[in-house]
């Protein structure tokens, strides 16, 4: 069954629509995150769905209750907060107790279900400190506990993990994900980083200016981007420019490609850089390059290349081997897998 | 090692150092010269005093004037604070967090009693009062609720000033918090925005409450016929005697507030309200 169900969900503010006709569907236990830059409706779609702020038209069905007109507070979703926004005046355990107090639960029940909310987030022995006396890590920890001890219907993040170095991101992310697991909770995650997006989510929704430009797992997004906005902020590309016909595609430049998939009408093909094979002599179904830049990342080595007709690509591969020793000047043989190349839509028609 | 730059420095800090003590100098020293003169027992001010004693004070318990005047500004003051913080804590929340068009020249609006000197807000008043009386037959000059009406004029900028400048700083995602688990919006003001704003409410409190006490121009309009404040009973017995039985009543005053900075000192921290 549906946890979640938004149904043309709309957000005005004066003219503009900072979230547009907004349809989608979090399954039970899914974890599904909300992927795009700053100012692409994420965010406001995140606070309609909580409650704070009021959807223009749409409707947001949680558990198949209609809550679109629901104040918050009546609505059982877990919020984590990208600052972490949790009491400062009260300790840690008042804060995660927060929620049940509310809610009327007899003390001996609140004692237990704090206590096992802190171990779910392995704060046991924290819950008499109070938040400043914590880490940031530690703090989004108890906004976590804080969000799960009232058993949501669904647990929505908003950019949980920004405000962390990066060395504890990626400690609270793995934690994330085992516990969402664990609980089997439906998530919401917001983030405009799309390491963080593609290691969490079940599905990702990619949006761009209010709407949404694709849902799909992280593979299918990654594999086969419905658009150039999708193609450019999931993982690096070449975007190479010319016009397709049948299995074969001619860059501006006179490149001949050859497609596994028909590219019939496409202006833009995608390449991955790790999908480029390069060979220290030309091969046959390759062409010539010349190496401009080398850049050795330790496993990877990244080689930006200029083909003859007058192309630029990208190419990461596996170091080691000859690539250790390949130099700007050198000519090398270049050739793309036909299943790598990928039509592209145009940004204004998607698939 | 430069000579001439370390000498600049040192006469740099010198000069610094000089400048905040003359000030401090400036400010207290005619508070302490009156905390001074109001234990001399020649009647007319005289330096050196040809003795010390008690009986201005003394005195003062017999001067109904001040003794009324006293708990009248108390009062007065009580609930001017009172009600100014009971309509700024509202208007407060709504003007930091709601976002509507207009909102600036509101805020603009609500410190004009800052603005305005206080003898015109009294004299306006003092009209209004008399044409509100002519109409409805509501005697507001010369009452108790005109008079404390017209101190919550006074305290509500201050009172909005201190409130919007601690609201500012807390972060609305904690009260949303408080929303998504259940609380309501009175619950949420209860338990998180009032104990996280506490600072600011004292403050405010305390502000409002200072200005109202001491405040002369616009209570001189609005006291009935034979009631007065502290401060216009000081201001009476000035006009006919000067005597230290003035400079026992500002130390009373001073008394007052300092208890009233003390108090404020010990349950929220002095540094963290101003």
């Amino acid at each position: 069954m549906a946890a979640l169900v938004l149904d043309r969900l709309t957000k005005h503010y004066g003219d503009h629509a900072a979230v547009d006709t907004l349809s989608l569907t979090v399954a039970d236990g899914e974890f599904l995150v909300l992927l795009g830059p700053s100012g692409c409706g994420k965010t406001t779609t995140l606070r309609m769905i909580a409650g704070f702020v009021e959807a223009s038209t749409g409707l947001v069905s949680l558990g198949g209750r209609d809550i679109t007109r629901d104040p918050p507070h009546r609505r059982n979703i877990g919020v984590v907060f990208q600052n972490y926004a949790l009491f400062p005046h009260l300790s840690v355990f008042e804060n995660v107790a927060f929620g049940l107090r509310r809610r009327k639960r007899p003390e001996a029940e609140i004692k237990t279900r704090v206590a096992r909310a802190l171990g779910l987030v392995r704060l046991e022995g924290f819950a008499d400190r109070l938040p400043k006396q914590m880490s940031g890590g530690q703090q989004q920890r108890v906004a976590i506990a804080r969000a799960l001890v009232i058993e949501p219907d669904i647990l929505l993040l908003d950019e949980p993990l920004s405000a962390l170095d990066a060395k504890l991101r990626l400690e609270v992310r793995q934690e994330l994900k085992a516990l969402q697991r664990l609980l089997g909770i439906a998530t919401i995650l917001v983030t405009h980083d799309q390491d963080e997006a593609m290691s969490l989510g079940d599905r990702l929704v990619v949006m761009n200016a209010g709407k949404v430009e694709q849902i799909g797992s992280p593979q299918e997004l990654y594999r086969q981007p419905a658009s150039r906005f999708v193609a450019s902020f999931i993982g690096r590309s070449n975007f190479i420019d010319g016009s397709g016909a049948d299995h074969r595609f001619v860059s501006r430049h006179g490149w001949e490609l050859r497609t596994a998939r028909p590219v019939d009408g496409f202006a833009t093909v995608l390449i991955r850089p790790e999908a480029v094979v390069l060979a220290p002599t030309i091969g046959p179904e390759m062409v010539v390059a010349k190496v401009a830049l080398v850049t050795y990342l330790g496993p990877i080595t990244e080689v930006l290349l200029d083909l003859a007709g007058g192309d630029r690509l990208v190419a990461e591969q596996a170091s080691g081997g000859w690539l250790d020793r390949i130099a700007p000047g050198q000519d090398v043989g270049v050739g793309i897998p036909p299943e790598a190349v990928i039509g592209l839509g145009s940004d204004e028609t998607k698939l | 090692m430069v000579p001439g730059v370390r000498f600049g420095e040192r006469f740099g800090r010198l000069a610094y150092g000089g400048a905040v003590w003359a000030g401090f100098g400036f400010l207290l020293l005619p508070i302490l010269l009156v905390l001074w003169l109001s234990f001399f027992s020649n009647e007319i001010l005289s330096l050196p005093p040809d003795g010390y004693s008690l009986r201005w004070y003394e005195g003062l318990l017999a001067k109904r004037d001040f003794i009324d005047g006293f708990f009248l500004s108390f009062e007065v003051a009580v609930m001017a604070t009172l009600i100014g913080l009971a309509v700024s804590l509202p208007a407060s929340l709504v003007l930091v967090r709601g976002h509507f068009s207009g909102r600036e020249a509101i805020l603009n609006f609500l410190m004009a009693p800052l603005i305005v000197p206080a003898i015109v807000i009294g004299a306006a008043l003092y009209i209004f009062f008399v044409q509100v009386e002519i109409v409805t037959d509501i005697p507001l000059s010369g009452s108790a609720s005109g008079l404390v009406g017209a101190h919550v004029l006074l305290t509500i900028p201050w009172c909005i000033r201190l409130l919007t400048a601690n609201l500012v700083g807390l972060d609305p995602a904690i009260e949303e918090a408080a929303a998504s688990l259940g609380a309501r919006g009175l619950i949420i003001l209860g338990r998180v925005t009032l104990p996280l704003i506490w600072p600011g409410l004292v403050a405010a409190a305390l502000f409002a409450f200072v200005v109202s006490f001491g405040n002369l121009e616009i209570s001189l309009f609005l006291v009935a016929p034979g009631e007065t404040t502290l401060p216009i009973a000081i201001l009476q017995y000035l006009e006919w005697k000067l005597d230290p039985t003035i400079a026992a009543v500002s130390t009373l005053q001073v008394v007052v507030i300092g208890a009233g900075l003390f108090v404020t000192d010990r349950m929220v921290g002095l540094a963290r309200v101003v």
